[in-house]
């Protein structure tokens, strides 16, 4: 642990003092589906995701907010610039989070306000997981790529995932890993939530940059924590955002309706996968 | 003995006992490989039985499970070693594996979208993998799915009617889908989802099952589409014209359509309600004019039309939780129909002939307007229906009777319908509550003129003309309260309630001018009924069990010349077995005595038709039925295939008889005769439809078979009539190549009908279509049409049609250009043959003659 710790330590300090960025050898790309009310089927959405492979470390994230993260870096502008129009077009999100790993557990990078990002509205937790995989001694394939199902439980549910026995990557889509090959499918059993691969690009070379650690260090809360306050900001997303100054309302009446809209909208987000894993 | 028996003890504990792998990886110069993913498989096999990863120094320890072999195939991976796999014998001393550096080669791999996917009870079709070059509208998709057949404008999934047609989960057109289903664009969808069981009303989602399926739209984003029609023709001069703009928005959508055209679309298919739910139907219509029969296959080869319609429609969603919608539709249609049939009235004493030449017009104005305002939540259902409905009809006819004889008429029909249909639903206590209030009134004036009179021996007189005046006014309220309540898996549905529906019909007769003051050509008379009903129903849901039952008794007190009182019970039990996620087999009986509705109740002559005079007896009329069915539908999702059969068997018998006496032209006199009567049917239908992926090919085969026979009463001569009929098609889709795709439908059948007096007639018939498109290159589509109709009528040779379109599309404005060429080899005249229970009638009607018409369809 100590080993890891001080491996995690001298990566945080390279990249601290020279911002290394990374080249991404495998971009795999998932298809996220996710329900928002358990109630409720009509509330799915669905995402297209990014894995991002440099060896040992990976980046799971929105395709297109990984788009806009190196489009911005290429043409070196940061968040705290403001996001240029044609940029912030081509590349609409609703999975505002990265989540990095490098050999220690899950650096996670989150902003739950639905605001154009700054450095600032950035939160950061780490999470330490470690899934146990039962193999189920079946196999079969998905699109011509060789599987084999594992199920994992985590706190309420479990899931079941299909990985390919010739791609010897552990890594998967969003915390889960561990397995002995790349997580092609993987659905909890209520199907609140599915992972299916689309692509394997083997040439991505796409530009990855940890965050800063002057700065996640400065914004590192718990992922108890994290929940907490999305939840309460998804409550009181109306006053909190007129609190900061990014809204104006003058109409009390349109703020009361606005309140409202929040207090519904929270209710049929009762599904999160973080409070999971 | 004993010690044998510890000795196998001991051997078996040690074969069982947990064993391991001990091992380092490292490469060729000797150093540790970390990360290396480490797992085993018994020799020859592939499945993983177990895994690890190196540590930092290269060392493992993998578990094994219990196994009696004394070898495995171990097997190392990493990314930048490649792969190793090496068997090796079970033990537990360290073993050291070199693995050469060589980076793995990964090859670009994209997941093919799957065309079809299952989620639970919704399957979601992916409308990229089902379009082709051709595609438009997202009927031509729909009309492709695996499971799915379109009868007409209607769509059906396993051979049911869908429930409910949705745009993004928004229910917007209330079972009128039509509209958008022929100009939504395919470009604007995403995917098109069946839900299976789908209970759309949210209150009783859990609480009360549903066998029907809904369809929904899935845009790729909000929008504002649509698609438009430019065009002309000749000759005469053609016109078709068509814009409708669709918003969909999350909270709004609003659907505007205005069309007209004289090439033979009726259009105002499109605002017809396609299915089931508050709708209305139009009040009785006593008197026609004689008709001819359209030919059984596209209207658009023979209908000779003129219409203009306008519709909007619009839903909003607001905030506290209510839907409103709201819609208003006119259209204005003239219909000229064209034909010669030829009748021959088998009675017991001779076989008279008719040759009728007819030529009508027909004259539609409709206006219907609907607003709705529905609440539909996890605490409460509230739906209000309110729809009103104005039809002015005016039919022109001319007949030419035997050659000779002229004979014209003129039809008026009107019909205002008001109907209100509140329902609302609320958990109270442990129980749900379901009110139910439905009210419905009509005002049909009918009038029929007829030149020169007819029926001299029941009038006593001959006249120049005669007319025949109906006035129509009925009024119904229906009140339904139920309870449900949830035991387990069972549910109680007790259900009360009350009907109350009245009828006024006043009818006379004018002979030259001067009515008929003979109360046997007079009606005025009023009618009502109420009945007051108990019902129980008794559901049961499991997870591979679904029962649905009720028994309803009612008892009605009936009003009309004398007062009257009569029971019914109508049981009705539904039992389905989902033996897995493929199959699964439905039970249904049905049956129960019904007394006739009001309509019939007249005691004085009325002209129905200038060949046809009836007067019924004051009597109610009553049915005893029993009609079980098998159904079974099967699905396979990864191999696309779907198939449904059904057998159902209706018997009903009557306590009377529709007794029809023809006079020595062929005019006929309907009365009710007091003897029991019986009719049994016989039905078995099924299809199967697969989809092959790799040859982009839909295959679809469709078969059916009837066979009945029922009592008939022709001047007062009892007989019985046996039918038998049965067909089969099969329709083939291939859009595997590149340049062209082909379409190919084939349909067989035959209908046997046998009379009494050992008459008999039998028909055969076959219709074939092959229709290439044929792309030379992106822009250009050239389409050729073939139908062939065979049959076995001795006067009529087969028909052959070709049709050809020339399409040149501008993909930047999602535009085409067509030039199309309807009837090329001109056919002027569609024969067909068919039998009732006395007649056998050929008639032949006269087809829309070769055209030309050029147009231009945009999508946006």
């Amino acid at each position: 642990m100590l080993r890891i710790s001080f491996i995690i330590i001298s990566i945080l300090m390279c990249i601290k003092s020279y911002a290394q960025v990374y080249t991404s050898k495998y971009q795999i790309l998932y298809n996220f589906t996710y329900q928002r009310d358990s109630t409720n089927k009509a509330t799915k959405k669905s995402e297209v995701m990014e894995l991002l492979v440099h060896d040992s470390l990976t980046v799971y994230q929105s395709l297109n907010k990984g788009l806009r993260d190196s489009m911005l870096l290429a043409r070196g502008l940061s968040y705290n610039n403001g996001t240029p129009p044609d940029i912030m077009n081509a590349t609409e999100h609703n999975l505002r989070f990265s989540i990095f790993k490098n050999y220690g557990p899950f650096l996670v990078q989150h902003n739950y306000t639905p605001n154009n990002s700054d450095d600032k509205t950035y939160k950061y937790y780490k999470d330490d997981i470690s899934l146990e995989w039962e193999l189920m001694g079946v196999d079969s394939t998905i699109s011509g790529i060789g599987v084999q199902k594992a199920i994992t439980k985590t706190k309420n549910t479990t899931w079941e995932a299909w990985f390919a026995t010739e791609i010897p990557i552990s890594a998967g889509p969003y915390k889960f890993h561990g397995l002995p090959g790349l997580i092609v499918k993987l659905q909890d059993v209520n199907h609140y939530w599915t992972f299916e691969m689309q692509e394997i690009n083997p040439k991505s070379q796409r530009k990855i940059q940890l965050p800063d650690s002057k700065l996640w260090a400065k914004n590192l809360i718990t992922k108890q924590d994290l929940i907490k306050e999305r939840k309460y900001y998804i409550e009181n997303a109306t006053l909190i955002d007129i609190a900061n100054k990014l809204i104006v309302v003058d109409d009390e009446n349109f703020k009361i309706q606005l309140m409202n809209n929040d207090k519904k909208r929270a209710a049929i987000n009762n599904l999160w996968i973080e409070t999971e894993i | 003995m004993i010690r044998i028996t510890l000795l196998l003890l001991f051997l078996s504990y040690n074969l069982l006992a947990q064993k391991y792998i001990n091992g380092q990886v490292i490469d060729q110069d000797a150093k540790p490989i970390a990360g290396v993913n480490v797992t085993y498989s018994l020799i020859n096999q592939k499945t993983i039985l177990a895994f690890t990863r190196t540590a930092e120094d290269g060392t493992f320890k993998l578990n094994l499970k219990p196994t009696e072999a004394d070898s495995i195939t171990l097997i190392l991976n990493h990314m930048s070693y490649g792969k190793v796999s090496e068997n090796i014998r079970i033990s537990t001393d360290l073993q050291t594996f070199i693995m050469e550096a060589h980076n793995k080669e990964l090859d670009a791999i994209v997941v093919k979208q799957k065309a079809i996917l299952q989620d639970q009870d919704t399957l979601t079709f992916n409308v990229n993998a089902f379009s082709s070059q051709q595609d438009r509208v997202i009927a031509d998709i729909i009309k492709k799915l695996p499971g799915v057949e379109m009868q007409g404008d209607r769509i059906l999934y396993q051979g049911k009617p869908i429930q409910k047609y949705m745009v993004n989960n928004l229910d917007l057109m209330e079972g009128r889908y039509g509209i958008i289903n022929n100009n939504l664009p395919i470009d604007a969808v995403r995917n098109v989802q069946i839900i299976e069981n789908n209970q759309p009303i949210k209150i009783l989602d859990s609480l009360v099952f549903s066998d029907k399926a809904s369809l929904n739209i899935e845009l790729k984003k909000f929008t504002t589409t649509g698609s438009g029609k430019f065009g002309i023709g000749a000759s005469p001069a053609l016109w078709n014209a068509n814009i409708t703009p669709m918003t969909f928005n999350k909270s709004f959508q609003m659907i505007n359509s205005f069309q007209s055209n004289n090439i033979g679309l009726n259009v105002a298919n499109q605002l017809s309600s396609l299915s089931s739910g508050t709708s209305i139907s139009p009040a009785p219509s006593y008197l026609n004019v004689r008709n001819t029969t359209t030919p059984g296959f596209d209207e658009r080869r023979w209908l000779d039309n003129k219409i203009f319609l306008g519709s909007s429609n619009f839903l909003k969603k607001l905030n506290n939780g209510l839907e409103l919608k709201g819609n208003i539709s006119y259209y204005d249609d003239t219909q000229n129909k064209k034909g010669v049939t030829n009748t021959q009235y088998f009675t017991s004493q001779e076989i008279i002939q008719n040759r009728e030449e007819i030529s009508n017009t027909n004259q539609i104005n409709a206006l219907n307007l609907g607003l709705l305002v529905e609440q539909n939540e996890k605490s409460i259902y509230l739906k209000n229906t309110f729809l009103m409905n104005k039809r002015w009809n005016v039919d022109f006819g001319k007949v030419i009777l035997n050659t000779n004889t002229p004979i014209s008429q003129k039809r008026n029909y009107e019909d205002l319908v008001l109907l209100n249909h509140l329902s609302a639903k609320r958990i109270i206590g442990k129980q749900l509550i379901d009110i139910s209030s439905k009210m419905e009134y009509h005002d049909a004036p009918q009038r029929l003129w007829i030149t020169p009179g007819q029926f001299e021996s029941i009038f006593n007189q001959e006249s120049k003309e005669m007319e025949q005046m109906v006035f129509f006014k009925s009024f119904s309220w229906k009140n339904e309260l139920s309870f449900i309540r949830k035991i387990k898996d069972w549910r109680l549905i007790p259900k009360m309630g009350i009907n109350y529906q009245n009828n006024y019909l006043d009818s006379y007769i004018t002979v030259d001018k001067s009515v008929l003051e003979d109360s046997l050509f007079r009606n005025n008379t009023k009618n009502s009924v109420i009945e007051t009903f108990i019902s129980t129903g008794i559901n049961l849901e499991k997870t591979k069990w679904k029962l649905n039952s009720n028994f309803p008794i009612s008892l009605n007190a009936y009003h009309f010349t004398k007062n009257e009182i009569r029971t019914t019970f109508n049981p009705n039990i539904n039992l389905t077995w989902l033996i897995n996620s493929s199959h699964n087999l439905t039970f249904n009986l049905n049956g129960g005595n019904r007394i006739g509705d009001l309509n019939n109740f007249y005691n004085g002559y009325i002209i129905n038709q200038y060949r046809n005079i009836q007067r019924y007896e004051m009597r109610l009329l009553e049915t005893q039925s029993l009609n079980p069915s098998l159904s079974y539908a099967f699905k396979n999702i990864t191999k696309a295939t779907f198939a449904n059969f059904a057998y159902n068997y209706s018997l009903s018998r009557r306590d009377f008889i529709f007794n029809t006496n023809i006079d020595s032209l062929g005019r006929n006199n309907t009365q009710i005769a007091d003897q029991n009567s019986q009719t049994a049917s016989h039905r078995i239908n099924g299809g199967i439809t697969k989809i092959f992926m790799d040859i982009k090919t839909n295959v679809k085969v469709h078969t059916q078979l009837n066979w009945a026979n029922a009592d008939y009463l022709l001047n007062n001569k009892w007989d019985q009539q046996h039918n038998f009929n049965n067909s089969i098609s099969l329709e083939l889709i291939n859009n595997y190549f590149n340049t062209f795709s082909v379409e190919y439908k084939t349909t067989l059948g035959q209908s046997h009908t046998k009379l009494g007096n050992n008459l008999s007639n039998q028909l055969k018939f076959g219709s074939q279509f092959l229709n290439f498109h044929i792309y030379p290159n992106k822009k250009q589509t050239f389409i050729l049409y073939n139908s062939y109709y065979t049959n076995n009528i001795a006067s009529q040779r087969n028909q052959y049609f070709m049709d050809a379109t020339y399409r040149y599309s501008i993909k930047k404005w999602k535009t085409d250009l067509e030039l199309t060429a309807n009837n090329l080899l001109n056919n002027k005249n569609y024969v067909q043959q068919f039998a009732t229970t006395y007649e056998l009638i050929q008639s032949s009607f006269q087809l829309r003659p070769r055209q030309f018409f050029i147009s231009t369809n945009f999508r946006f």
